[in-house]
């Protein structure tokens, strides 16, 4: 009997611990801030319409956290006034966010050497490209 | 500080038109964003209704005359190459005017999430494909950069550059003027005539002002007003992406985790800060015209807090990209008013796992990234780490990849071994991926090892596989300085006298050394003529 009630207490005991640890794991996500004025709002049937940002959770205020993701068509849950709220992700900010590996901080000045010319040439005066660069 | 302003807004005025650039009139609008519509569409029906086509005209495309990305080495993967050139094709395909440029996407060394066009080529850095985890992602940046080529936003170089050469002009004309004025004419016995600089203080003052005014103007131009232009273009680009994305299939999203990315890189040390804001300050000191007074007195005050202004108004006013954030709200707008279904289609990540996670492919690319690590690891002094990590850089399948061996190569030297640094440089195959440092760099190794032929070789491979001669007339001149042939150096030296860059000519001359000051001085009469030879020239 002893045995069994060991053996039972450490399933209870490891099931509480991975339980805990999948808890912990799991980062809460957030809405930060709803980006426009008017937002399409979808109910759980996906009926959409606009509804004006007065009308929603002020994420100033009161925390908005997202219950459930869709991430076949990037729609995210949240529940206001009882009721559950489907909005897409371009029309928000989350505290989760997308992050670039390399940071302009981690890029050294220069690894040229004082007799090395720049191949690129002074006179050009916009560089295309996705952003700033470091430089 | 008067002065200063008074100066610039003359020289706003009559030396920076841009009365030719067709875009100054959207730029009344303040967007690309079009009132109402997409923006392919409308783009296209308003060049039809300017008879201007809207993809460049295939006749006045530049040859395309070097490698892209010439300060990072190219990564040599041709599974990646095939998969993004494919993702380049489906968007292009969607584009209404077939272009005959054979635009090309390449992948440079760079760990920093970036991406740049030319206007051949389109470069995504190896810190995207590291850190992209859908296709829609890489193909948003694919398109943006290929929206700035289909667009023609290139051509906003060529005219800012011949605006730099008329102020040039200008100024050298001035300061020639100010020089015949400042001559004495001596009449011999002989009816010979001589010609006296007389080197006034107040002539020197007028060529000092005409220096410090084409400076200004040029700087003006460069960092502002064609700042303004990029963002503008910057906006179509991203616009136009989003519709070539849609058309071929993408999320409209496919903009979301790629500006996040960005911004989330878009970190910078207080140096760096410092670094950049001094670039400004040194414009606005220079604009200056009178003396800077002493640090105690209350005018330093004064000084200081314009100097101040003008440095971040001009910082402000030259960055050339909208903020990620305000990207994010015009393109938000923008899919929610055109594509509000296309916004929500899946993903696709299948394909990009396959190809930049697995295989060789996958193998090539933590490789390249490793080297990476070693030459970060280097630059941290931790050079035994540094070993480690570029020796296996080297493993298969990049054992002679430019990058990896260049990254060992530079360890090789940190530790002072110098026979198995330049094995290392021996075992490069691909020079033609190799950045023009590291083609400079080997080059030195061989020289300062006797090795002067295979120094002329790598530098040979400048010109040909990369496309460039240039960068490499230092070297070449200390090559041939070295291995004792003067005729060739004086050659090489005498070309490098005709480069636009005065900082290549500078370093011609130190390459040079006493070569370039055994140079016959030149006659006051004789400078006069140079001059007026530098300028029609």
């Amino acid at each position: 009997m002893t045995r069994y009630r060991c053996i039972f207490l450490w399933m209870v005991f490891s099931a509480v611990v991975m339980g805990g640890v999948s808890i912990a794991k799991t980062k809460e996500v957030r809405i930060l801030n709803f980006i426009m004025n008017e937002i399409e709002i979808c109910d759980t049937a996906f009926t959409c319409h606009n509804m004006n940002k007065s009308e929603l959770p002020d994420p100033s205020e009161t925390v908005v956290k997202v219950v459930n993701f869709d991430q076949d068509e990037g729609m995210l849950m949240f529940r206001h006034n009882g009721k559950d709220m489907w909005v897409h992700q371009s029309e928000v900010d989350l505290n989760e966010t997308a992050v670039a590996s390399v940071v302009c901080t981690s890029v050294p000045d220069t690894t040229k050497t004082s007799q090395d010319i720049t191949s690129t040439p002074k006179s050009v005066y916009t560089t295309y490209g996705l952003g700033e660069g470091c430089k | 500080m008067k002065n200063v302003l008074l100066i610039a807004i003359v020289l706003l005025m009559s030396s920076c038109t841009t009365q030719d650039i067709s875009r100054s009139l959207r730029s009344l609008r303040g967007t690309a964003l079009p009132a109402e519509g997409k923006f392919m569409e409308s783009y296209v029906t308003a060049c039809s209704n300017t008879e201007s086509t809207p993809s460049p005209d295939t006749s006045d495309v530049k040859e395309r005359i070097n490698r892209p990305s010439l300060d990072y080495e190219i990564i040599e993967n041709r599974a990646l190459s095939l998969y993004l050139n494919g993702i380049k094709d489906s968007l292009l395909a969607q584009w209404p005017e077939k272009t005959d440029r054979n635009i090309q996407v390449f992948v440079n060394s760079a760990r920093v999430y970036s991406a740049h066009s030319t206007p051949w080529d389109i470069v995504l850095s190896m810190g995207v494909i590291a850190d992209a985890d859908s296709e829609d992602e890489l193909a948003f940046i694919i398109g943006h950069e290929l929206s700035h080529i289909l667009l023609g936003h290139h051509d906003i170089n060529d005219y800012f550059r011949s605006q730099e050469d008329v102020v040039n002009i200008a100024s050298k004309m001035a300061m020639v003027t100010a020089k015949m004025q400042d001559v004495e004419v001596v009449h011999n016995d002989d009816d010979t005539i001589d010609i006296e600089q007389q080197n006034s203080e107040s002539t020197a003052r007028k060529i000092q002002d005409a220096y410090k005014i084409s400076l200004a103007t040029n700087r003006i131009c460069r960092d502002v007003l064609s700042s303004k232009m990029a963002r503008e273009n910057e906006e179509e680009a991203d616009l136009l992406s989003t519709d070539l994305l849609v058309k071929a299939g993408y999320s409209a999203f496919g903009y979301g985790k790629a500006l996040e990315r960005l911004q989330t890189s878009m970190v910078f040390t207080r140096e760096q800060l410092a670094q950049k804001k001094a670039e400004f300050q040194t414009v606005v000191t220079v604009l200056s015209s009178e003396e800077i007074p002493d640090s105690g007195s209350f005018q330093y005050l004064t000084y200081n807090f314009a100097n101040e202004l003008l440095t971040n108004l001009l910082q402000f006013l030259s960055i050339r990209h909208p903020e990620p954030k305000d990207r994010k709200l015009v393109l938000a707008t923008y899919i929610k008013r055109e594509y509000r279904q296309e916004r929500r289609r899946k993903i696709q990540k299948t394909e990009l796992k396959r190809i930049v996670h697995r295989g060789s492919s996958g193998r090539i690319l933590n490789n390249y990234w490793t080297a990476s690590e070693a030459l970060r690891a280097l630059d941290h002094g931790e050079i035994g780490k540094a070993e480690k990590l570029a020796r296996k850089a080297v493993s298969s399948p990049t054992s002679n990849h430019a990058y990896t061996r260049a990254a060992f190569y530079a360890v090789r030297k940190a530790e002072g071994k110098e026979k198995k640094a330049i094995q290392n440089l021996n075992l490069i195959k691909s020079w033609q991926n190799a950045s023009i440092q590291t083609i400079l760099e080997a080059s030195r190794s061989y020289r300062e090892n006797g090795l002067f032929e295979k120094a002329l070789v790598i530098l040979q491979r400048a010109e040909t596989d990369l496309g460039v001669k240039e960068p490499t007339y230092p070297e070449l001149i200390s090559v041939y300085k070295d291995a004792g042939n003067i005729d060739k150096a004086l050659s090489v030296f005498a070309e490098c006298s005709n480069c636009r860059e005065s900082i290549l000519r500078d370093q011609c001359k130190i390459a040079a050394g006493e070569l370039a000051a055994n140079k016959d001085s030149a006659l006051p009469e004789a400078e006069l003529i140079d001059d007026f030879r530098n300028i029609f020239l």
